[in-house]
């Protein structure tokens, strides 16, 4: 197998190597790879962008956006500590 | 009822805590976790945690960043639970959880409906707007728990590599597929709910 065939991988790959890329540091063959692919696939790059978009989000989290009620919570809470406040 | 003995005036302290914070720990647990009557039981047993070590609290971090590290810990076990659950449940390689066959064409090339787009407006980077905010909460409630407990662990445990595999007891190469199952899960149903109108 050649250079080229050992570069070229498939979208497939191309994310998986983008998801891995968070965790593990990729090696150079992989770094190639991904770098190369990215270079002549629209649809891997808009994944890039999007699965970054998605980590930012998952990172940071509008906690504030959630609708809570805590009064009843609270309450059973003191209830269950024996701290009646 | 939980005892422990404590003075009037940690009572008194416990109970502002409590009215102050849950509120809160309550809208990061119903975040992070699918059912809300499950992350109100967490939020629940943090406090009575925090309750029985109330003296180990020495004042070192503010009460709020002491009680979220125990409601971390709590929904980290509640991720392990969940993890391990579903693979009994499930299997470990169970047929509908990997979403790369009906994503990618067998050459391993996107499948035409499946190609990701880009400039989508709503998928900007700095733009994360409602819609998107509610598309990425329903679309996580979506995931099977135990994928969704995989990637939840992954930002719980910032990103340590080592501390999830630990934690689900996972090997790498099996945390990293699982990241990447749960992620074209996530995104495919994200961009699913944003271009097609939702019934």
């Amino acid at each position: 197998m050649g250079l080229i065939d050992t570069m070229m991988i498939s979208c497939r790959k191309a994310s998986e190597l983008t998801e891995r890329k968070e965790l593990v540091p990729l090696n150079a063959v992989e770094r190639a790879g991904l770098w190369f692919h990215l270079r002549i696939c629209d649809g891997c790059k808009a994944y890039v962008k999007q699965s970054a978009a998605l980590d930012r989000w998952l990172d940071e989290r509008r906690d504030g956006n959630a609708v809570v009620d805590s009064g009843a919570l609270e309450d059973r809470i003191l209830n269950e500590t024996g701290t009646q406040g | 009822m939980t005892t422990a003995t404590r003075t009037s005036a940690q009572e008194t302290l416990f109970s502002q805590w409590v009215r102050e914070h849950t509120g809160d720990l309550q809208r990061f647990a119903r975040n992070r976790v699918k059912d809300p009557d499950t992350a109100d039981d967490l939020v629940q047993t943090a406090f009575v945690s925090a309750w029985k070590t109330m003296d180990r609290f020495e004042g070192n971090s503010s009460p709020r960043t002491w009680l979220f590290a125990i409601l971390k810990h709590k929904l980290a076990d509640h991720y392990r639970k969940a993890y391990r659950e579903g693979i009994k449940v499930s299997g470990m390689e169970a047929v509908g959880d990997d979403p790369s066959g009906t994503l990618f064409v067998p050459s391993g090339h996107w499948h035409t409906d499946h190609r990701p787009q880009l400039v989508q407006d709503v998928f900007q980077e700095e733009d994360l707007n409602e819609k998107l905010d509610r598309a990425l909460r329903k679309c996580m409630d979506a995931l099977p728990e135990r994928m969704r407990s995989v990637i939840e662990m992954k930002y719980l445990l910032s990103k340590d590599s080592a501390a999830i595999r630990e934690a689900l007891e996972l090997s790498e190469t099996n945390m990293w597929q699982q990241v990447h199952r749960a992620k074209l899960k996530l995104r495919a149903c994200i961009e699913e709910r944003l271009t097609k109108p939702q019934p």
